[in-house]
């Protein structure tokens, strides 16, 4: 059961450095979490929690102290960046921000050839093919590779980080806050699509956000996060309907319903659980 | 290159860029462009005013200055060349290694280059020079290496800055190598600012062997270079003041004109990249099929990002693409709207269907919305026909296109859409603050009997903060960071309540114990950053009500803040309304906020209202094929398992905006009536409109959901 794990982090520890007159910032505390090949945990909580901390660690960007991350059979937690650079054709992130993420000087074309390039997965002309292939994949035009950032909305930029990560054909990969920025008609498009890529490459995601709902939608399993430390972690549909733990409870009653008859209620109870206290 | 264009488009940098080359070009062809032997002496031309044989005169021993000039500048030139190549190819390195890997790299070069700093150039020239009698080549080396801390500095931060970009960590996970990185995602952001720093090093390398040169530390006589004719000249200054003119002349020329080079290319560097040459100059969307459209795969003009972009920059530095559009496809400009909407409420316009050509809305929409509340005196604001145009006259496009609603007295009101829609400029248009560019184009805004447009700068900003509160969208980003909470309160304050400083400190402890701050004495004294979030944005809607508005303009109140926070925000703002007896007007792109807050919802789609109604009814019934779309993608809605519910496409852009529907291109209904004319607001039930044609009322919308999932157009 173990070796079929994809990814194992154990009793993680991890610490920004303070400088002369700051104690050091512990952002992960003792977590651990494990992702099965083709199965999505879903990483909730708020700000500040520690859940791109932990999406950072697993991809070699964040300090660990102490903690085993086991990718497969080999502890990745204190790779060589030699390793590291190995393992980014295995391991590949999709960041929040569809606008920060993508070099606005160079043509999309050559942003999504580069990974191939780097781990001479294809030789040029056929990196050229597989970007028009993935651009078809994610629903961009093929003239798309010859065109700069500036030139596509949020969406469309982050169908482009999509096929940024997936032209690597990754076992993992790690969506941190990956439709936060974008508008509801289009967050539905781009996590169905995450979705299809799924089923159909069997990869796996770590999926990290702030929104129950959408953690919900798109998890197997959830992991919820607060001040660094795993508080809870189970099937997605027991977390989501038998919360354990009241601050997964506030979390989860934090989303407001669309219905607004339903959200009305929700408050009115809300407030006469706080009013004696006050 | 859209750089060089950029570049190019600067006539006082080209002309001086011209000039350094063709200054260099001639020193570099002395051999062909000078007329007499630099050192041939003629001793009776000597001390010669320009003339037909010697065009810049002669010197003392009857030298012809031109030729001079010519082969002097090889030396000073080919100096400047050394010591700008050291400088460079000290700096440019060094730093990007000190930027890049930071940590006990970057401390000890940093150490180095603030001891080199700390040396005195001059006194470290001359001891070189007296080693390595009178060697230039010597002098110019230890200047670069003297002088290169200036680039590493710039360097280095300039690196420190890129390597913090998403992309660069986005290009470190895709397996580049810290060379590729440095050399791809880094450098090209730097070439500006080495340019600069180069022009401006090349300047000062010239004044340096110009000062070398004058004190003899130059070339050896008889030989010229620009400094040493400017010692010889200075011999006879006061028999021949003339001679020293040329040198000096051609010294300050070149130096002025790398500085005006710099300054350009660094005009160039700031500017952002705007959209690629690629794009063609014609608007994209409409050449792009409707097919394509539906499968999500525009690849139109970016539309911009958040609703102020959509609505602002997008047009304005956007794209002429967009501009174009206007005239091409968009429908007539919209003064007809405005003006049938100019009558609402007369008896003779109200009919319950407008013919289709009708632009106007149906006006027994208004007169509907009007009588399902109370009291018609309870209206407190009242717009009508409201048109937001961004741009220049002329070329103008339109990002509002005719709102008419109206908020009544101690009511919630949600606007809800996408970026795009027009939802943050109609807020800001109520109170006159839209961006720059933006402009009001038609229509009326009436708060409680007062024209809104009508009104003087001193009538409007006490309408603004006073009786109207605007809430903005990043209180972080409106806080002034060198203040503390205490004094922007307290500015805020003063200009409502004229007291004593003890009763305006009493005043602002009491608007920040309103917002639920715990300690408001504590927060007083603290600056924004030491702020969270949530504290942040209740400091911003204490701002708000320092006026003590009846109504109070959120615009997207907690769209950057935490779910947890966000609910206690909104709880907020529901007790002060019922505290205060404010009216809300709440801008938002969740549905699930406004269903937690508003007591009538506004739902906008590109630019226009296309439904609106009581949230409840809206919720149950959503009679627009939009609503309905976008209340079913919400993930709290969806089924598990099953993809959720998207609407394929984008938002069409303002300018590319369609004549018929403007939902049309993504919706599942669309038939041709709903492409050939502008369809007009209707009533579709109590207090209700829609702007559909398809649609005549939420009955539409039994039987099996129409709007199946419309998720992936993925081809294997």
């Amino acid at each position: 059961m173990t070796e079929q794990l994809l990814l194992r982090v154990e009793r993680l520890v991890v610490e920004y450095p303070g400088g002369r007159h700051r104690a050091p910032v512990r952002a992960n505390d003792d977590v651990s979490i494990e992702i099965a090949p083709g199965e999505t945990l879903g990483l909730v909580g708020e700000s500040g929690s520690g859940k791109s901390t932990l999406g950072d660690a697993i991809l070699g960007f964040a300090p660990v102290v102490s903690g085993r991350i086991w990718f497969k059979d080999e502890d990745i937690a204190q790779a060589s960046p030699g390793r590291r650079r190995e393992l980014t054709r295995l391991i590949q992130p999709i960041f929040q921000n569809p606008f920060g993420s993508l070099n606005p000087a160079r043509t999309i074309g050559a942003t999504l050839r580069e990974g191939l390039l780097a781990h001479r997965l294809a030789s040029p002309s056929q990196a050229d093919q597989r970007v028009a292939q993935w651009l078809d994949i994610v629903g961009l035009p093929p003239e798309t590779a010859d065109r700069y950032p500036s030139d596509f909305s949020g969406g469309q930029r982050q169908r482009v980080a999509i096929a940024r990560a997936l032209i690597m054909e990754p076992e993992l990969v790690i969506c941190d806050e990956a439709v936060s920025a974008l508008d509801l008609s289009i967050q539905a498009q781009v996590l169905n699509l995450l979705s299809d890529l799924k089923r159909r490459t069997g990869l796996a995601y770590l999926f990290i956000s702030h929104d129950m709902a959408v953690v919900e939608h798109m998890s197997d399993r959830v992991a919820v996060l607060h001040h660094g430390r795993v508080v809870e972690q189970g099937p997605a549909a027991d977390i989501v309907n038998h919360p354990s733990q009241p601050y997964t409870k506030a979390l989860l009653e934090a989303v407001p319903l669309p219905d607004p008859v339903a959200q009305r209620a929700r408050r009115a109870t809300r407030k006469e659980a706080h009013e004696p206290t006050q | 290159m859209s750089a060089w264009r950029r570049f190019l488009r600067q006539p006082l940098a080209c002309a001086a860029a011209g000039l350094v080359v063709l200054i260099v070009l001639a020193c570099v062809l002395a051999d062909l462009t000078a007329p007499y032997d630099p050192i041939k002496q003629d001793l009776l031309a000597a001390n010669q005013l320009p003339t037909s044989a010697h065009w810049l005169g002669t010197d003392s021993l009857g030298r012809d200055i031109w030729s001079r000039l010519l082969y002097g500048g090889r030396v000073t030139l080919s100096g400047s060349v050394l010591a700008v190549s050291v400088f460079t190819a000290l700096g440019l390195p060094l730093g990007l290694i000190a930027g890049y890997r930071r940590g006990a790299v970057d401390r000890v070069l940093g150490r180095v280059v603030e001891v080199i700093f700390a040396t005195p150039v001059i006194i470290i020239l001359l001891v070189v020079l007296s080693v390595f009698s009178a060697n230039l080549s010597a002098a110019m080396i230890t200047l670069g290496v003297l002088g290169f801390g200036s680039l590493f500095r710039v360097v280095r931060a300039s690196t420190l800055a890129a390597a913090g970009e998403l992309y660069v960590k986005a290009a470190r996970a895709a397996g580049l190598s810290g060379p590729a990185v440095l050399r791809r995602h880094i450098l090209p952001n730097l070439w500006g600012q080495v340019i600069v720093q180069v022009a401006l090093f090349a300047a000062s390398a010239i004044l340096t062997e110009s000062g070398l040169a004058f004190l003899g530390f130059s070339v050896k006589p008889p030989d010229p270079s620009w400094g040493s004719m400017i010692g010889e000249a200075s011999n006879v200054l006061s028999s021949h003041p003339f001679q020293l003119l040329p040198p000096g002349v051609l010294i300050g020329l070149v130096v002025l004109s790398l500085g005006l080079v710099g300054d350009g290319v660094r005009d160039v560097a700031t500017t952002r990249r705007g959209p690629s040459p690629a794009v063609p100059a014609t608007p994209v969307a409409p050449a792009v099929p409707v097919k394509a459209v539906a499968a999500g795969a525009t690849t139109g003009p970016g539309t911009g990002s958040g609703d102020a972009a959509g609505a602002g920059q997008g047009p304005v530095s956007g794209s002429g693409q967009a501009t174009a559009a206007v005239e091409s496809d968009g429908p007539p400009a919209d003064p007809g709207l405005a003006g049938a909407l100019g009558t609402v409420g007369r008896p003779a316009r109200s009919q319950a269907l407008m013919p289709a050509e009708d632009e106007g809305d149906d006006p027994a929409v208004w007169a509907d919305q009007r009588t399902a509340g109370a009291d018609p005196a309870e209206t407190w604001l009242t717009v009508r026909g409201l048109t937001v145009e961004f741009g220049p006259p002329g070329r103008a496009v339109t990002v509002l296109s005719g709102a008419s609603f109206e908020i009544r007295a101690g009511e919630v009101l949600g606007i809800v859409g996408e970026s795009g829609s027009g939802k943050t400029v109609t807020a800001r248009a109520l109170i006159d603050l839209l961006p720059a560019g933006g402009r009001i184009a038609a229509g009326s805004v009436d708060y409680r009997g007062d024209q809104v447009r009508s009104m003087g700068p001193a009538r409007l900003n006490q309408l603004r903060g006073g009786q109207i509160g605007y809430v903005p969208q990043e209180p972080m980003t409106t806080l002034d960071p060198v203040f503390t909470i205490g004094s922007q309160l307290d500015e805020v304050v003063r200009r409502h309540d004229r007291g004593a400083k003890a009763a305006r400190r009493a005043r602002a402890l009491e608007l920040l114990d309103l917002v639920r701050l715990r300690d408001p004495a504590a927060i007083l004294r603290c600056y924004p950053h030491e702020l969270s979030g949530g504290m942040a944005q209740r400091v911003g809607i204490a701002l708000a009500l320092a006026g003590r508005p009846q109504l109070l303009i959120a615009d997207e109140p907690t769209t950057a803040l935490d779910v947890t926070v966000q609910q206690q925000v909104l709880d907020l703002l529901d007790d002060l309304r019922v505290q205060l007896g404010m009216a809300i007007l709440l801008v938002t792109h969740d549905w699930g906020v406004l269903a937690d807050l508003a007591d009538r919802a506004l739902v906008m789609y590109a630019g226009q209202i296309v439904e609106v109604g009581p949230t409840e009814a809206v919720y149950a019934t959503p009679a627009h094929p939009y609503t309905r779309a976008l209340i079913a993608a919400n993930p709290a809605t969806a089924q598990p398992g099953q993809p959720l519910p998207s609407i394929p496409g984008q938002v069409v852009p303002p300018g590319s905006w369609p004549r018929g529907c403007h939902f049309a291109d993504r919706c599942p209904l669309v038939g041709p009536a709903c492409l050939s004319d502008p369809v007009a607001l209707r009533r579709v039930g109590p207090g209700r409109a829609s702007r559909c044609l398809l649609t005549d009322g939420p009955a539409d919308w039994a039987g099996p959901a129409r709007h199946e999932s419309v998720a992936l157009e993925v081809t294997a």
